[in-house]
């Protein structure tokens, strides 16, 4: 059991679960960044999407921008749980250089994943269908059009 | 966003006086957007975001405090957290709202105390050591499981999780494993001591008869999957209940104290919230970010759609009693006993409270669980710390004169609170998980028991952050 894992048993005993398990402590193999450099993709739906459009992009990002920046710098990497989504549209998997990428996304990205649309829109319904065992913890609520407009706003930036 | 571009929080009672004296005259009288009702993480984070698209919003709170369950008790010696209590790496809303908001995170001092090797075991009256309890012929646990703490059995027991994602918990394809963990144990051939000791501190359920195993699958691998995201565990600067209080002041709208809700009214048009003073308070959006069993005291006009309202009035709460101490003297220097404790007896564990890490805690946590609570609840403070004492004294006589009673927090006692979390009893997962976050006419709900796929802090941001976004694509 390594200290993380410990705190995070202390954390829940405490807050009364009362029923901690070494076994809870099995965690992905460490996972240190990777895999090829950025492709630069340029946003084809950038000069289409309409204003509308493009708002309810933003709200859709709500849901992502805990964990993720648009900012392009590879630095953001270190301070947001998830991987930095400017370019995303188009790019191979595992494409953020210095990010932490689980096991299974790493086994995904080296199997050829890329985040066409189609693809990424199937990730955000439900991340397990694609990498199963990811480290990315969502359960979508958002509508097949909210996804669209989220994927049209990324693909603006 | 920023702080700095932030107005400061009107709240207490410098709000009312605020508004009468035009603080609020430069800004334009324009109508609400949404009242935000509850102060804790789920109804700011909702706020916040809201504020962020430009909405107008207001947050009413009942109590005189900021914060809900995420409570710091500032009054007592080294500033003990009496709610949320640890944030997790993968916290990522707590943390990057922390981070924005300018707050200090640091990771969670280890006391040297909290050693799994210098636990103390109290069972049947009898104190062992770690592994001299796993070699006592009073330990009724099954042959595998002997040598762990008795708390961390259960876990054990019920094997690995069959969720293949926590986002699993609420699809009504686990709807079996919705069951009293009882029956498990049961066919599994634990015997009638060994469930005794489960149940003791079994944080999801007064009694394992009220404990749903899916509800343990779902705590399983949430933990599971947060941990992948690698990191220590941390605490705000200060104290957690910095983080709302942070939230607040960055609010640009009021947040009214002491407004207890007593009756949200819907139209087509929009919602009128009613607080118990006889203030009225009009928006176009509710997000309602109360507990539970706070929400019972809510009359909703039209009334919730059925399975909520049932879920509103029966979802089951943790019990959770808290007897703060404060150390006048380290008595574990007389005797090396940790005051660290696990027990099947009345003060069932102890913790110390060391946020230094080094070894010296200013105060110590008697803390006590589900159906144990009740024998406590009875006493008023001179009669609970007179039996604390004399209870720690059977483990620890070096004790005696050591401590000095400083508070009690008893969450299923808190009106506003009514408890530790939602413990879904056995069947409220499928019947109540996804009706609770459905919104009802122009209400949202968040609040940890609207979370979807974490428990506790996160849940609560998680929530805010979805009830927001239910709002944006309206509005």
């Amino acid at each position: 059991m390594t200290t993380s894992d410990r705190a995070v048993v202390v954390l829940l005993c405490v807050w009364c679960l009362g029923a901690s398990n070494s076994a809870w402590s099995q965690s992905s193999s460490a996972a240190d960044g990777m895999v090829t450099a950025v492709t630069p993709v340029t946003p084809v739906m950038a000069a289409t999407i309409s204003p509308a459009r493009l708002q309810a992009g933003r709200i859709a990002f709500l849901r992502c921008a805990a964990c993720h920046s648009v900012t392009g710098d590879a630095t953001s990497a270190s301070v947001k749980v998830g991987p930095d989504l400017r370019g995303v549209i188009d790019a191979e998997a595992g494409r953020v250089a210095g990010f932490g990428y689980s096991a299974p996304m790493k086994k995904a990205a080296s199997n050829g994943l890329r985040w066409d649309a189609a693809t990424l829109k199937r990730w955000i319904e439900n991340p397990a269908q694609i990498a199963p065992g990811t480290s990315m913890v969502y359960a979508n609520s958002l509508g097949a059009e909210q996804i669209d407009a989220l994927i049209g706003y990324l693909a603006s930036l | 966003m920023t702080v700095s571009r932030r107005n400061l929080l009107k709240w207490a009672a410098a709000s009312a006086v605020a508004a009468a004296s035009g603080v609020r005259a430069t800004t334009a009288p324009s109508p609400l957007d949404v009242i935000v009702i509850g102060a804790g993480l789920a109804g700011l984070n909702a706020a916040l975001l809201l504020e962020d698209f430009g909405l107008r919003v207001r947050v009413l709170e009942a109590s005189s405090r900021i914060g809900g369950r995420l409570y710091t008790l500032d009054d007592v010696a080294g500033k003990p957290e009496a709610g949320g209590n640890q944030i997790g790496t993968a916290y990522a809303r707590t943390v990057d709202t922390a981070n924005r908001l300018g707050l200090k995170l640091e990771p969670n001092a280890r006391s040297p105390l909290l050693r799994e090797e210098r636990m103390v075991l109290y069972v049947g009256g009898k104190r062992y050591t770690l592994a001299d309890w796993g070699n006592a012929t009073d330990n009724p646990m099954p042959e595998m499981f002997r040598a762990l703490p008795p708390d961390r059995v259960l876990s054990r027991l019920i094997g690995a999780s069959p969720l293949a994602s926590v986002a699993e918990w609420r699809d009504p394809k686990h709807a079996a494993l919705d069951v009293p963990v009882t029956q498990l144990l049961e066919t599994g051939g634990i015997g009638r001591a060994a469930r005794e000791l489960l149940q003791v501190t079994n944080g999801l359920g007064d009694t394992l008869a009220e404990t749903s195993l899916l509800n343990l699958y779902y705590s399983q691998t949430n933990i599971t999957e947060i941990i992948k995201i690698k990191g220590p565990t941390q605490n705000v600067v200060g104290g957690n209940q910095r983080l709302p209080e942070a939230m607040a002041r960055a609010l640009k709208g009021d947040v009214l104290m002491q407004q207890a809700v007593r009756a949200i009214d819907s139209t087509k048009d929009g919602v009128v919230v009613r607080c118990e003073d006889g203030s009225m308070h009009r928006a176009r959006f509710v997000v309602c970010a109360l507990p539970l069993p706070a929400m019972r005291r809510v009359a909703f006009t039209p009334a919730l759609p059925v399975v909520h309202a049932e879920a509103v009035k029966q979802l089951a709460y943790g019990k959770v009693t808290q007897i703060h101490l404060e150390v006048t003297r380290p008595f574990w220097s007389d005797d090396g006993l940790a005051p660290y404790m696990w027990s099947d007896g009345p003060l069932e564990r102890v913790f110390p409270q060391d946020s230094k890490g080094d070894g010296n805690p200013q105060s110590v946590i008697v803390w006590v669980n589900g159906a144990g609570c009740a024998s406590w609840d009875a006493l008023d403070d001179a009669a609970l710390m007179a039996r604390a004492s004399a209870e720690l004294a059977k483990v620890y006589p070096a004790s005696k004169g050591a401590l000095k009673f400083a508070k009690r927090v008893a969450w299923h006692r808190n009106g506003l609170a009514g408890g530790s979390w939602a413990n879904w009893a056995p069947g409220q997962i499928s019947r109540y998980a996804v009706a609770l976050s459905v919104p009802s006419g122009r209400v949202h709900f968040a609040g940890e028991h609207t979370g979807h796929t974490f428990r506790g802090m996160e849940a609560a941001m998680e929530s805010g952050e979805r009830a927001a976004s239910e709002i944006l694509v309206r509005a």
